[in-house]
């Protein structure tokens, strides 16, 4: 459902030069499974996940969504994806139903189809209470209940979830990690980054460990645990980013010993694993 | 592009916009308000300059003389004045006190200079005076003198003295009425004195003038309309665009709602579009709010003040055509306002940043609105082709009915109007589809994080803000550099003037900005190996295109002809030429400085300082519009801003400025050259008769073939650079360092 293949993003920074956010990342999730990606804050998740749902485009690199290129058809690519993220906020002026319905007519939806569609959605989401609540009225749980209706309501076969319980209450991260697994239950391709161990543990039926823009270790709980000889996924997480880490430091300092000078904040182009 | 989608995003946005209730308020209430309020305002003001009586001191009543009296128990005759100007004389008919005593000490010093209207130069007596006559609460004091009478009856000519404050406003009121009083008691005096010794009045005024006023009151009324109301409704169609744009970019932006926009399936063409339609709603509907609330509300003010004013001509209310051509004229230009408010507000991450941009839009649209406001402003081709102005000059001839005129250049006018808003809407399309500006990082603006900025956290370029203050800071140096430079006498004069310039006022303050804001002030200022076939290209390229070049000045000259003194600027260019030791020494300061330092200037530090925040078009066309810009006249600075763009494009292609300079050195050497070639020359070199053929006042101009041939060649060139890329560019060159002449033939 979802390949990628040495997906590269470089940002051109005034200040700091080229910056690596993606480096060479591949990856495949498929339908009916959620795809986990984890990793420390600036790891790269959302600069993957916005490439995925094609606000960004790629360095270098291939991303094919349902058979489709993110680069050649960026338009298509998004009818076959619901986005949701911590930066993906709802409109304050605008109820949740008239959220919903915008960009259910934004997919190109027919109006019969779509209000069957909406009904369907704020019934089994029990939103009910929402149809006629502004955004700017809505609290944070609201808002990211009405998100993922409003991600949802063209029924894709890919949704991506960028830290989608970032800033949530545990109530709330609850009711949406629930959803996420109704959603893989319906048959879903699903991305999901996060940054909480026990969040991916739960639900991930694949997990892929980023770190600086580069994928570490991939595979299912088990098979990682039983790869890493690990009895924690935890204890695995923080090993290999400890790990590559220090790779990254030998990496530096090898680089500025060879030019005589220290190291300082650059960032490593080029790490591997152990 | 799907129109469907165009129109739910405009739906949208347009109802989230109604939701606002600070939009709502900017749009429709306070115009409704506004004009009401500013009206009772002015009618107030009004109603108090004009017809608050003046306090008129008057000091020796009883010099004047008794036969046909100014004065009559204690007022004005109304043989002089009606009931009206006798109420708002109030006279006091004084005796001899201290501000006669200070009126008279002042009058004996100063009475050489009284008939100049000169205020005493003794300031001690000036200043009691002043302070008397505060103190006294009287407006102005008039003081006939104690012989009036008998030098009127012996028919000797004498003076009154009126003592005023110009700088109170009720001082100057006071003046004016007692003026117009005491001319036509002069004049009836005249009349008697005439009469008396039976002579003809017509002996000292053998004719009147009578002045016919051919218009009616309707195109008097259509010319005073036709002045404000486009201004009115630009202005507020400017207003109109951009608050609703800062929205819809930047607030988006700040509430998060644009990424989840961007994530849908809408193109960004659409998403723009959408936005687009939105903002031009709110601009139109803004602008005609503004409009009919001002019309109705000026009908009353206008009409009460002509009544205050007893007389003068009511304007009226704005003829009813005038209203359909606005509401015509808006739809193209609220398209062009609302493009570029959502370009550049497309730009700002905050509402708050997004305010700060309306400055430089107001900076730039304002002197275009005002420009045909000015006196002797006149519709032709040249006005027509400039944006906004054109418009306007066009909407002033369709509501005065000069309707064809207004049609002869309607087509220019709409083809400026119409191209402007493909190229904004482009660059706002462009402005969505670019990373950099969606997802811009902070440039934090403050005194501690600048300095931090500047000496720690240097970059290898310049930034998009460093490179628009270089542009600015040559713009301001220029303008100093005009305000203080004399006109050379001599050609040693020149040259140094020149080198001060180039040298002093380009390159130093460039340099000294690469070293100091950049790491790199190498690659800043684009001194940049390139492939070597580049170079003599770009001088080949200089001279092929050298005749379309000349025919683009020529056509520009046309439209916008020299209003400077032509004869001046040839004996000057005469003077420079003759006196040049040779003419290497003419090279050098009108050729080889200017392409060094406007080079290292705008297609170095201030084209790559903008394209770090902008994509290559907008870089070069902002660089090619400050270089145009520092060329003074505006026939130059259309000439340099074309140039410009093409230099700019070449040296964006090669990946260094060397042959951009070299283009610029070749480009001006020509020009020089050939504005130094006549007739004579081809009768004495043959060759030339190949390329040149005799043109207007005994010039050179390019003959058919040699134009053909040699524009064919610079375009080859020109793919040649357009295919290039920059992998392709490499080879080693060495780096220079230095040069815009103010006059002469128009180089760039």
């Amino acid at each position: 459902m979802i390949h990628v293949r040495r997906l590269t993003k470089i940002y051109k920074d005034v200040h700091m030069g080229d910056f690596v956010a993606l480096d060479q990342l591949s990856f495949d999730a498929l339908a009916g499974q959620i795809y986990g990606l984890l990793g420390p804050n600036g790891a790269g998740k959302t600069t993957a996940m916005r490439i995925l749902s094609t606000v960004l485009s790629p360095t270098s690199g291939t991303a094919l969504i349902n058979g489709i290129d993110v680069t050649e058809d960026p338009e298509e690519v998004r009818r076959q994806i619901g986005f949701v993220s911590n930066n993906t906020a709802v409109y304050d002026r605008m109820t949740g139903w008239e959220m919903v319905e915008y960009f259910g007519r934004l997919n190109g939806m027919e109006e019969g189809a779509l209000q069957d569609q909406m009904n369907l959605i704020f019934e089994r989401f029990k939103m009910q209470n929402l149809r006629d609540v502004l955004g700017s009225k809505m609290s944070t749980g609201m808002k990211q209940k009405v998100s993922i209706a409003r991600a949802m309501i063209h029924d894709p076969p890919v949704l991506i979830f960028d830290e989608a319980t970032s800033g949530l209450d545990v109530l709330v991260a609850r009711e949406v990690l629930k959803t996420v697994a109704q959603l893989r239950d319906h048959g879903k391709c699903i991305i999901f980054s996060t940054h909480i161990m026990r969040e991916a543990e739960k639900l991930c039926d694949r997990i892929g460990v980023v770190n600086k823009g580069k994928l570490l270790a991939e595979g299912s709980k088990v098979d990682l645990m039983q790869e890493y000889e690990e009895d924690d996924l935890e204890e695995l997480f923080f090993r290999l980013i400890e790990t590559h880490a220090a790779s990254c430091l030998d990496h530096e300092a090898s680089q500025y010993s060879d030019a005589g000078i220290s190291p300082s904040g650059v960032l490593p182009v080029e790490s591997r694993l152990p | 592009m799907n129109w469907k989608t165009v129109k739910h995003i405009f739906h949208r946005e347009l109802r989230d916009q109604l939701r606002d209730r600070r939009t709502l308020f900017t749009i429709a209430v306070l115009p409704l308000l506004m004009y009401p309020l500013l009206g009772m305002v002015f009618l107030q003001m009004a109603n108090f300059s004009k017809e608050h009586p003046s306090k008129i001191r008057i000091f020796g009543a009883e010099n004047l003389p008794a036969e046909n009296p100014l004065i009559v128990d204690e007022q004005f005759s109304h043989n002089f004045a009606d009931a009206s100007a006798q109420e708002l004389m109030q006279l006091e008919l004084a005796q001899k006190d201290d501000l006669w005593q200070a009126a008279i000490e002042m009058e004996e010093r100063q009475s050489s200079n009284l008939d100049t209207a000169q205020l005493p130069a003794d300031q001690e007596t000036q200043n009691s005076l002043q302070r008397l006559l505060d103190a006294s609460g009287v407006d102005c004091l008039v003081v006939f003198p104690k012989d009036f009478a008998t030098e009127i009856d012996g028919q000797l000519q004498t003076d009154v003295k009126i003592f005023a404050q110009a700088s109170k406003d009720k001082s100057r009121i006071a003046v004016t009425r007692i003026e117009s009083l005491l001319g036509t008691y002069r004049d009836k005096l005249a009349t008697e004195n005439l009469r008396a010794k039976q002579i003809s009045a017509a002996e000292i005024r053998p004719f009147h003038v009578h002045k016919f006023d051919l218009s009616s009151d309707v195109s008097k009324r259509a010319a005073v309309w036709s002045r404000v109301l486009p201004f009115v409704v630009f202005i507020w169609a400017l207003t109109g665009a951009f608050y609703p744009a800062i929205d819809l970019c930047a607030g988006e932006k700040e509430r998060g709602t644009l990424e989840t926009l961007l994530s849908s399936p809408a193109s960004r063409t659409e998403i723009v579009w959408g936005k687009l339609l939105t903002v031009m709603t709110f601009s139109m509907g803004t602008s005609m709010l503004n409009l009919f609330s001002m019309s109705f509300t000026g009908l009353f003010v206008i009409n009460s003040m002509a009544r205050m004013s007893q007389g003068a001509m009511a304007l009226g209310t704005p003829p009813f055509h005038a209203f359909g051509w606005l509401i015509v004229a808006l739809v193209p230009l609220s398209a062009l306002f609302s493009a570029t408010s959502l370009a550049i507000a497309s730009f700002a991450r905050s509402s708050k940043e997004g305010q700060y941009y309306l400055m430089p839009i107001l900076m730039i649209s304002v002197p275009l609105m005002m420009l045909p406001m000015m006196p002797g402003a006149e519709l032709d081709l040249g006005t027509s082709l400039i944006p906004i102005s054109g418009l306007m000059l066009v909407l002033r001839a369709l509501i005065e009915n000069r309707i064809y005129e207004a049609m002869q250049f309607a087509a220019p006018v709409l083809g400026v109007t119409f191209c402007c808003c493909l190229l904004v809407i482009q660059w706002a399309v462009r402005q969505f589809n670019n990373e950099k500006v969606l997802f811009r990082e902070s440039e934090r603006v403050g005194i501690g994080s600048l300095f931090r900025n500047l000496v720690r956290e240097r970059g290898a370029f310049p930034t998009f803000l460093e490179a628009v203050f270089c542009g600015v800071l040559l713009l301001v140096i220029r303008f100093f550099t005009t305000l203080i430079a004399t006109q050379p006498g001599s050609f040693g004069e020149f040259a140094r003037q020149t080198l001060i310039l180039h040298v002093g006022m380009i390159i130093g303050p460039v340099a000294l900005m690469a070293i100091i804001l950049t790491t790199n002030p190498l690659k800043t200022l684009g001194l940049n190996r390139t492939k070597w076939q580049t170079i003599p290209l770009a001088i080949l390229m200089a001279a092929c295109l050298h005749p379309i070049v000349k025919g683009f000045q020529e056509l520009v000259l046309r439209v916008y002809p020299m209003q400077a003194d032509g004869g001046a600027l040839q004996e000057l260019m005469e003077t420079i030429f003759s006196g040049a030791p040779s003419f290497i020494y003419i090279i050098l300061l009108f050729a080889l400085l200017p392409a060094i330092s406007e080079e290292l200037a705008f297609r170095g530090f201030i084209m790559n300082g903008l394209r770090q925040s902008s994509d290559r078009w907008t870089a070069i066309l902002l660089s090619s519009l400050f270089f145009g810009a520092t060329h003074g006249l505006l026939q130059q600075s259309i000439i340099a801003f074309f140039t410009g763009t093409l230099i700019g494009f070449i040296s964006f292609q090669a990946g260094s400025i060397l042959p951009a300079m070299f283009y610029h050195f070749t480009h001006n050497t020509v020009t020089v050259s050939l504005s130094q070639l006549n007739t004579s020359h081809l009768d004495s070199q043959p060759w030339l008769q190949m390329i040149f053929k005799s043109g207007e006042n005994g010039g050179l101009s390019y003959t058919l073939p040699a134009y053909f041939a040699m524009s064919m060649i610079g375009i080859s060139i020109f793919v040649w650079f357009y295919r290039l890329t920059k992998s392709e560019v490499h080879s080693v060159m060495p780096h220079q360092s230095e040069a815009l002449p103010a006059i002469g033939p128009i180089t760039v």
